[in-house]
């Protein structure tokens, strides 16, 4: 009954077109007015404890580095050094997209902003060249993905708060898969680009591709300081946001000076902004998942699930069918909080590694990603594009392929995920 | 009309406290049962978090929670004398002094705050481990040290010229293992169930402090019990810390064999003349706490060694 | 006039503070690593900030439309219906505004009995804790400014963010993207 009550009204309330986060809150609120004897205070206390959350505060750093990269022209010259190394493929400027949201999305945390930032500078370039608008489209709204499975992702430092996991851990686990998926486009392109023929660049001289590296370097080079930082023990991962978010105004201002000091206010804010609606979400969320916790639904759906005596590999199924469905409507953030709690404790007892379930479930929002009906990286490139959103969704779907392809193997082989954090870290701790 | 004790915790139900609240909530039920008394426990800050439990107990959202004697020093600065670098000699003088007198008027020192005491739970005695090897004090100097919330701890890393951080217990093991910190000072299980021992080379068994809980109610829901049913819990409750600070020991002497064994880690024993020079260099922070802690208090916690 | 200089300070304190937690953090790594020392309340501050950033901002988020929501079903209502379905949500978020306002004045008035000071600053943690009530109490006003403009006509509904516009503007881009869903139909698909 309560349990019915809660999800009923958190469905109305969104339905309705109030805020998520709102909706979150007031839920949980009036679950337990209802049907519990806990105090108000009791659950301003419990939205405050967010904030003291450490790994918490790496979203507003991670955001605030990557506006200043955008911004600061970090990214259009990551592109350009793209271009100079695989351009002359087959299929080469599509090939150097995804290659350039790799590399920027090594530096954000964000999905929809490594979009914004590759594809508003690379999908007119192709278009120009040759390509359909759509397949440009497609290329990028997927690739843009990999900005919350290649390390720093906000969607991690999500997980490893709710679940109390290593965040540095599971930045190491999403390299190599992020890696795969990046090629695994790229192979997939150079497929298409042969059986299409479609355009290639000239062959860029060394002296290019030398000049193009030169002028990225300052973007690479964070890539280094990020991953190098944590593993060095220069600091923990939360302080290399930090870290990443003061070079990044001071590559933009002082070394590519593509931005002024005067642009700085507008940067902050901007970043401010988003980071107090995610997190305001996030926050709300937790209410959310303390009424789950008191109510003992975590425990009683984990009780249902482990007396039905799913396999691992079942459970794995379970788990991504609920993830995708999820993924279809709600925001990453609060998918991760509300169904982290209850996934987490059975994968434990099926003895799934914590870290493997995280990039389990960061593919699948992914996915969500570029499934309507809510998905931000088909709004944001219908954004930078000018196609309608319908548009977008068939661009995408061909290539959405290649992410369940793909979300299947990182289920179904651990190694994957767990063979970088093992060998930088060691084996799992286990508590 | 039942009653819910609900008893909340921040670590795993293997750990003695863990288990400690679960057999809590097992002679509960069978003695006074399920329809009477309903406790329902919440591991790992399920509920709420280590910076929050006690605040959520003062709102009387949880009725009992345990949490670590460091973390009462901003309620009364009397429990900081439990910080105190070489106060007790052992495990068995740490039990003395919660048995005495002295000890037991620290459990009902923050009734007015909303907090009654009805307990002591060992964890242990805490070591210190290290990259490198800690023989002297000196050696610590110049090192980072992880610390819990604490302005004892915080002063006892000082009085070594050593830095202390504070970080988040999630966050230690990977800043251990990279090195971003040096060392941390924990219980032989802790140090084990953490995995430190992984990441440390050396572990100096000083013994220096002890790392204890206390078994805290909300004063007004303790208080309006009725009187009959308060004595048959409190009854267990001695029950059972009885039989937690067992375990905890136990797990300590366990812990430390397996740490030895693993060959990972060199455990250093300390002669009784390096003892000293270490309870010599962390001797100041004594007389920075007196005022604080009260100069009858520290003497009455120095009498439980005597009395061997 | 009033309102844009309110406006000006918002947005200002918000910047203030982003900027400020950055700092405190990264000097906290230089302070370690190159000097090693370190500010003992640095963690503690910066927490603080982002509470106050955050519970501060709420109300601004309402005042720009930051906060995302699903508005499919009730943009394509006609006109009057889009119009109450807009106050139904609005009340409803003042109500839990109201209801987090008074809970957290609860909270913060035991915190005050309590009379306990903050883990490493030496101030009482109420002090810290306290925008917690102003926070929410501000979001319940921007709600009832949104409200009355619904009421007087100035605005057709619940208006939540246009996120994908959002995320442009904060890479810089001011393509617009309004009314992305709706225009589906208007555009012709080539
Ligand atoms: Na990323
Ligand atoms: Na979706």
């Amino acid at each position: 009954m309560t349990t019915v009550f809660l999800f009923i009204s958190l469905f109305a309330f969104m339905l309705l077109g109030m805020p998520i986060a709102i909706s979150l809150g007031l839920s949980s609120l009036l679950t337990i007015l209802l049907f519990a004897n806990d105090s108000m205070a009791s659950l301003s206390l419990k939205f405050f404890q967010t904030f003291e959350q450490y790994t918490l505060l790496a979203i507003p750093f991670f955001i605030l580095a990557g506006s200043f990269m955008t911004t600061g022209g970090v990214a259009r010259r990551m592109i350009n050094f793209a271009i100079a190394a695989v351009g002359h493929l087959h299929g080469g400027l599509a090939i150097a997209s995804v290659l350039a949201c790799m590399l920027f999305a090594a530096v954000s945390g964000s999905s929809p902003a490594t979009v914004v930032a590759v594809g508003s500078i690379v999908i007119t370039g192709m278009v120009r060249t040759g390509y359909t608008k759509e397949f440009a489209a497609g290329v990028i709204c997927n690739a843009g993905t990999l900005g919350i499975l290649i390390p720093p992702s906000i969607v991690m430092v999500v997980y490893a708060a709710a679940t109390e996991s290593s965040i540095g851990r599971l930045f190491m686990a999403g390299v190599i898969p992020g890696l795969l998926l990046g090629f695994m486009l790229m192979g997939a392109i150079y497929i298409v680009a042969r059986y299409k023929k479609l355009p290639r660049q000239p062959r860029a001289s060394m002296a290019e591709l030398a000049r193009t590296g030169k002028e990225a370097i300052w973007g690479l080079l964070l890539i280094v300081i990020i991953l190098g930082g944590i593993y060095g023990g220069v600091f923990t991962p939360t302080e290399a946001a930090a870290v990443a978010a003061i070079y990044g105004f001071v590559a933009a201002l002082f070394i590519y000076r593509d931005m002024g000091f005067k642009d700085v206010p507008k940067v902050l804010v901007d970043s401010g902004r988003v980071t107090i609606m995610l997190l305001f979400i996030i926050a709300n969320a937790f209410l959310f998942a303390h009424v789950l916790t008191t109510e003992q639904i975590p425990q009683n759906i984990a009780r249902s699930i482990s007396e039905a005596g799913l396999e691992p590999w079942q459970f794995l199924i379970v788990v991504n069918i609920i993830l995708l469905i999820a993924g279809n409507f709600m925001e990453p953030s609060a998918i991760i909080l509300i169904l982290a709690p209850i996934l987490f404790p059975i994968a434990t007892q099926l003895g799934i590694d914590p870290i493997h379930l995280g990039i389990i479930m960061v593919v699948n929002m992914e996915i969500g990603m570029v499934t309507p009906p809510v998905g931000l990286n088909l709004f944001v490139t219908s954004g930078i594009t000018g196609m309608s959103i319908m548009q977008v969704v068939w661009a995408a779907l061909p290539w959405l392929g290649i992410l369940f392809v793909f979300l299947i193997i990182v289920t179904y082989i651990p190694w994957i995920s767990l063979a970088l954090p093992d060998l930088l870290f060691g084996q799992a701790v286990v508590q | 009309k039942t009653i819910t004790i609900k008893f909340s915790h921040v670590v795993a139900d293997g750990t003695p406290k863990g288990q400690g609240a679960l057999m809590f909530q097992k002679l509960v039920k069978e003695r006074i049962g399920d329809d009477k008394v309903k406790v329902e426990v919440y591991p790992n800050s399920q509920l709420f978090g280590d910076a929050k439990e006690m605040e959520a107990l003062a709102l009387g959202d949880v009725q009992l929670i345990a949490p670590s004697l460091s973390k009462f020093d901003k309620y009364t600065k009397q429990v900081q004398v439990f910080d105190l670098p070489f106060l007790f000699d052992d495990i068995n003088a740490v039990d003395r002094f919660q048995a005495s007198p002295e000890g037991k008027k620290l459990l009902t020192s923050m009734e007015k705050k909303g907090f009654i005491g009805l307990g002591y739970w060992h964890n242990g005695m805490k070591q210190i481990s290290a990259n490198n090897p800690l023989r002297k004090p000196e050696d610590a100097a110049g090192k980072k040290f992880r610390i819990q919330a604490s302005d004892v701890l915080l002063e006892q890393f000082k009085a070594l010229n050593a830095n202390p951080q504070k970080m988040a217990f999630a966050e230690v093991y990977q800043a251990l293992q990279t090195g971003a910190i040096d060392g941390q000072e924990n219980t032989w299980s802790n140090i084990y169930s953490q995995k430190f021992f992984e990441v440390q080379k050396y572990i100096t068994e000083s013994n220096h402090g002890a790392i204890d809980y206390m078994v805290v109610a909300n004063t007004d829901f303790w208080t309006e019990l009725p009187k009959d049913l308060r004595a048959q819990l409190e009854t267990i409750l001695s029950e059972v810390t009885v039989q937690v600070n067992k375990m905890a020991e136990e797990l300590n002497q366990r812990d430390r064999q397996r740490i030895a064994e693993s060959g990972n880690t060199e455990i250093i024993k300390l002669t009784k003349e390096e003892v000293d020079a270490w309870r010599k260099a962390m001797s100041p922070v004594w007389a920075t706490f007196e005022k604080d802690i009260g100069a009858d208090l520290i003497k009455a916690a120095s009498a439980a060694n005597t009395s061997k | 006039m009033v309102t844009r200089v309110i406006n000006h300070l918002e947005e200002g304190f918000i910047a203030f503070l982003l900027a400020a937690m950055t700092i405190l953090t990264f000097v906290q790594v230089v302070l370690r690593y190159v000097f090693n020392s370190g500010i003992i309340w640095g963690v503690e501050a910066t927490s603080y900030m982002f509470a106050w950033m955050v519970l501060f901002g709420m109300s601004y988020g309402v005042r720009v439309h930051a906060h995302i929501g699903i508005d499919l079903l009730v943009k394509n209502l006609p006109g009057a219906t889009r119009r109450v379905a807009g106050l139904i949500a609005i009340g409803l978020c003042v109500l839990y505004a109201g209801i987090m306002a008074w809970g957290s004045y609860a909270y913060i008035s035991r915190l005050i009995r309590l009379g306990i000071e903050a883990e490493d600053i030496p101030i009482e943690r109420w002090m810290l804790t306290v925008i917690l009530p102003i926070g929410f109490a501000l979001l319940g006003l921007r709600l009832l400014q949104e409200a009355y403009a619904i009421v007087s006509g100035r605005r057709s509904g619940f208006e939540l963010a246009d996120e994908a516009a959002d995320v442009l503007k904060e890479q810089g881009l001011n393509v617009s993207s309004t009314d992305l869903g709706a225009t589906d139909l208007d555009r012709k698909s080539r």
